[in-house]
């Protein structure tokens, strides 16, 4: 943030990032009542990246389904908005696209919540440290977040479903219960299983998109560049 | 064009359906298994057939469809032991047959609820709701905004498979071909997201979409006093189930 | 005393090199429309943002100097409190997202602004009728035309009682009838004492709605005056900065300055002159699809959405090699339908669709791509590599190309449409008209036999629009098809050659395009409006042989 300038009444403002402080706008303009300043300092675009951002979660895992593929990809919303805006951001976008997700699926799923929350951290930590620099390092944090989220939810499935909770992985469990395996160590290997693959895929992706992205985008979200290794 | 009429839960407050639909989804949860889950599966399948989100029930059944048949296989089937004699011969796991009844109504109570508030739910309705009752506006502008980008990116994501089938990229055949198409059906609905993210910021500010203060409900949603009973009657027996649980 | 002062403003974006705007000194009148204009980046979109208070708080950056609206720096309060309506080029983002109804969206303004109730449903009622959307009022606004958004916008911002307006190409998306119309409502809010800043790159159209013109170069004013006096002159011109159909005919003419601006000027000069084009014999024009098997051919084609009336209806027509076809139409005659079937995106109820010889029926959009190719409506939102150059490259790749050829007719392309330039650049990086002709390009590098175009030059500035024009007479000459449908007569003159009319789903007229153009209520081209005079034949009649015309005799 610079303030002032190099004669009087000739005045900079400046803006960090996506969010519009106002640091000179109050100098500039003792008249202007409080209140106001403080509204403008919710930053607009994250209230108009937020519902996009649930939407892509929604309507791409629509889309790979169409495309009879056995992943889900429907969490890249959380996980971009989470590297780009950051904690408030992803975790919005993640309890949304629960929420609503719920509303056109049932909410006996609301517990994978918590799901949502973790992918979150972990794109997070992947984002400061650079990993999604490369195809391998994103394939290395999507592997982990596939294996954090899978035992997670291979926990909720167990205890609040019986470890069916519908879909491909119900199908997967099933199987190797079949095949003698215990139902716990079942519900662990297809949750864990399926997770892996769609975690990598969409870590993968995520990482391809943020290498690639338009300047006018990285110039609005200085965490990409850190995320992508620039 | 014959205009059907509005039923009953399209006609309340949009709080009062959600109230409902809250409820049941807790009750389904607290009451005992399998008699109270059985029971309040066939109360929700009543209360939405007669407040005209009967759809909710079919959309119900179909979702909750293959979770019985996956749950019989799993639990009934390959479950533990005691075993039981099944009627066609063979045997069948007895603790597994209870969890699959009693989980199989809890999750078909729940469906059935989450399915038919679905069906009654109006977002203008809510989002006049909500400014009446002085909600948050940015909690209510994220549910509205949220349905109304995913009905649109909904359809720019059918308008890219086309577009990008014109462009020569196939979106069946093998599994690598179909794989291979994910980029360009993907990246496209996030990069113009990303990208018009920006212009929509412009427009949320412009438009008065961030300001504080009060807004104006243009027609607000009638709230009777009927509705209000119903909304306490509903958390109260919450309330009830909770304490008729604990208290031994 | 002036609405606005701006005293040595810089405005920059996060990420971009240099300024956008780069030492503006600017005081802009109340009770006047200021129209602002220049070339594809010269700054006329950061002007607006920079008077509306929103560059840089939105949009990241830095400004640096005065801006004052009204004693005030705008970059401190929202514009709608301060009574400032603005609209971005884009109409579809200008949409609140919260709306219902279009009659929830004209109220969304006062709304926040709370208002009484009362007073809200009178200024709704009121704004839906002037801008003449009233019988849109129950309609979703995500599934309005970009025409019909663009209005219903305009009602949106009337209906708050604005005392500024700030807006960025508002007639990109409306037809002609419309565009006089909100030109007419904008000079009638000014004449009320409204202070009404336009950036437009629609020089017809604003010639008769502006006041004040100022032109903008490299972010710096550089030109400043009475509209109709710069827009007779070179200097307009020198800025990269179009100017009217008729004035840019004028020009290329080589009429000296003072030149006309409007077509009846140029027209009475003309006649004045008794000028005798050079050319009058009727140039042999190759009748359509008469010797070789047609590339695109509809045999009987009835055809009809799932659960609507029929769109097409037993419509038969062939397209040749060198075919340059115009397909028009009112708002639901099927033009659309008619390339989708062009595709394969549909399959004709009964009749037959053939492309390129083979019959659509059971066939699939990616069998007949890349020899066919189809640009969409909007089709910047359709890419998605990290540069121009890739993004070109993927047709040809997908047709097993090899690496030479890839990169010669992606050159090619590149060179034809005026992209070698930004080769390098990220498509999401360029201007939207630029962003585009990328599309366009991704299109042509596989060089398609039969190309099918959906409002081509729909929210293009000049010189793109001319880029387009230049590929497709480029593509007929080598005996490739062109088939588009359009709105835009510059365009169709220009471009095209032969025209379908639909009307209840049948072709009701098949011929010359300057029959249609002339029979329609279209404004009509001005080398045509001249070509008619001189009595130069079709194919003769653009603007460039127009004005070798006027300038030889």
């Amino acid at each position: 943030m610079i303030e002032g300038g190099p004669e009087p009444g000739h005045h900079l403002v400046a803006i960090e990032n996506c969010h519009g402080h106002l640091a000179n706008g109050e100098r500039v303009n003792s008249t202007t009542p409080t209140s106001r300043i403080r509204a403008l300092n919710v930053s607009p675009r994250l209230f108009a990246l937020v519902p996009v951002a649930v939407a892509i979660n929604l309507v791409v895992g629509t889309v790979v389904k169409e495309l009879s593929l056995p992943i889900y990809l429907d969490t890249l919303g959380t996980i971009l908005v989470a590297v780009l805006a950051g904690m408030t951001g992803g975790w919005l976008v993640g309890t949304i696209s629960q929420l609503l997700m719920g509303l056109l699926t049932g909410y006996q799923y609301l517990p994978f919540v918590v799901i949502q929350w973790l992918i979150v951290l972990v794109a997070l930590a992947a984002a400061r440290r650079h990993g999604f620099a490369g195809l391998w390092r994103s394939l290395g944090w999507g592997v982990l977040c596939g294996v954090a989220g899978g035992s997670l939810s291979a926990v909720i499935s167990y205890f609040f479903f019986g470890g069916v909770t519908g879909g491909g992985v119900t199908v997967i469990n099933t199987l190797l219960v079949s095949a003698g395996v215990k139902l716990g160590a079942a519900v662990t290997i297809g949750s864990v299983g399926t997770d892996v693959l769609d975690k990598a895929i969409a870590f993968v992706l995520v990482g391809a998109l943020l290498r690639g992205l338009p300047r006018r985008i990285l110039g609005r979200y200085p965490r990409a560049a850190v995320a992508a290794g620039k | 064009m014959t205009a059907r009429q509005p039923g009953l839960a399209e006609r309340a407050h949009p709080f009062t359906t959600g109230t409902i639909a809250l409820a049941l989804i807790a009750l389904a949860i607290i009451l005992p298994a399998p008699v109270g889950t059985l029971a309040l599966y066939a109360t929700t399948i009543l209360i939405a057939a007669i407040s005209g989100a009967g759809r909710g029930v079919r959309v119900g059944v179909m979702t909750v469809l293959p979770l019985w048949i996956l749950l019989f296989v799993l639990q009934g089937i390959l479950g533990d032991p005691p075993r039981v004699a099944a009627p066609w011969g063979g045997t069948l796991s007895a603790p597994g047959l209870a969890w699959t009844v009693s989980q199989g109504s809890r999750l078909a109570t729940i469906i059935t609820a989450s399915a038919a508030f679905a069906v009654a739910f109006n977002a203008h309705r809510f989002l006049q709701a909500a400014i009446a009752r002085r909600w948050p506006f940015g909690a209510a502008f994220l549910v509205v905004a949220t349905l109304d980008a995913a009905e649109r990116l909904g359809q720019q994501a059918r308008w890219l498979r086309e577009a990008q089938r014109a462009r020569g990229v196939p979106v069946t055949g093998s599994l690598s071909r179909r794989a291979r198409a994910i980029p360009a059906l993907v990246f496209p609905l996030l990069l113009t997201a990303l990208t018009e993210a920006d212009d929509h910021a412009l427009a949320l500010e412009t438009r008065g979409l961030m300001l504080p203060g009060t807004r104006t409900a243009l027609d607000p949603p009638q709230d009777r006093i009927a509705e209000r009973c119903i909304r306490w009657g509903a958390l109260l027996t919450v309330v009830a189930a909770i304490v008729w649980r604990i208290v031994p | 005393m002036s609405t606005f002062t701006l005293r040595d403003v810089r405005v920059r974006y996060p990420a971009q090199d240099g300024w956008a705007l780069d030492g503006v000194d600017l005081d802009i009148a109340p009770a006047k429309v200021t129209w602002i204009t220049g070339a594809l980046g010269s700054g006329t979109s950061t002007l607006l943002l920079a008077l509306a208070g929103l560059a840089p708080r939105l949009t990241g950056g830095a400004r640096e100097g005065i801006v004052r609206d009204r004693g005030n720096d705008p970059a401190t309060t929202s514009p709608l409190t301060r009574r400032v309506a603005y609209l971005g080029p884009s109409p579809m983002l200008q949409l609140s997202g919260i709306a219902a109804t279009v009659r929830d969206e004209v109220a969304v303004g006062p709304m926040n602004l709370g208002w009484a109730a009362d007073r809200i449903r009178i200024a709704v009622a009121e704004a839906l009728a002037r801008l003449d959307v009233a019988h849109l009022a129950e309609r979703a606004p995500g599934a309005l035309s970009g025409g019909e958004t663009q209005r219903v916008l305009l009602a949106a911002l009337l209906a708050a009682d604005p005392l500024v307006w700030l807006l960025d190409e508002p007639f990109s998306a409306l037809d002609f009838p419309s565009r006089v119309a909100a030109g007419t409502l904008l000079r009638t809010v000014a004449a009320a004492g409204a202070t009404v800043v336009i950036a437009s790159d629609d020089a017809d159209t604003m010639a008769d709605v502006a006041d004040r013109l100022i032109a903008l170069e490299h972010g710096r004013i550089a030109l400043s005056g009475d509209p109709h006096q710069l827009l007779r002159g070179d200097a307009l011109l020198a800025v990269g900065a179009g100017s009217t159909d008729a004035a840019t005919l004028a020009a290329l003419a080589g009429i000296a300055e003072p030149r006309p601006d409007t077509t009846p000027e140029l027209l009475a000069l003309i006649n004045g002159r008794s000028i005798r084009p050079a050319l009058t014999a009727p140039i042999a024009r190759t009748s359509p699809a008469s010797h070789s098997t047609p590339l695109l051919a509809f045999d009987g084609v009835h055809f009809g959405y799932r659960d609507g009336a029929p769109v097409l209806d037993n419509l038969t027509l062939a397209v040749g090699a060198g075919d340059a076809v115009a397909v028009f139409g009112a708002n639901g005659a099927g033009k659309s339908t008619l390339l989708r079937l062009a595709m394969a995106l549909e399959h004709p109820t009964r009749g037959t669709v053939r492309v390129l010889g083979d019959v659509t029926s059971g066939r699939h959009p990616e069998d007949f791509a890349p020899r066919s190719g189809f640009l969409f409506q909007q089709p910047e939102r359709q890419l998605f590599a990290a540069s121009v150059r890739a993004e070109c490259a993927i047709a040809p790749r997908r047709a097993g190309w090899s690496p030479a050829q890839i990169a010669l007719a992606v050159a090619e392309v590149l060179e034809q449409l005026g992209l070698v330039d930004v080769a390098d650049a990220h498509p999401y990086d360029l201007p939207l008209p630029r962003r585009r002709l990328v599309a366009l390009a991704a299109i042509l590098a596989a060089t398609p036999e039969l190309l099918l175009l959906d409002e081509p030059t729909a929210g293009l500035d000049g010189p793109s629009r001319d880029a387009v024009i230049r590929v497709v007479r480029e593509w007929v000459s080598q005996g490739r098809a062109v088939v588009a449908v359009t709105h835009d007569p510059f365009f169709a003159h220009e471009a095209l050659d032969r025209a379908i009319l639909l009307r209840g789903g049948r072709a009701v007229h098949d011929g010359p395009v300057q029959d249609v153009l002339d029979e329609s209520r279209l404004p009509r081209p001005a080398a045509l409006a001249v070509a008619r005079i001189l009595g130069m034949p079709a194919g003769r009649d653009r603007q460039q042989e127009v004005a070798a015309a006027i300038r030889g005799s």
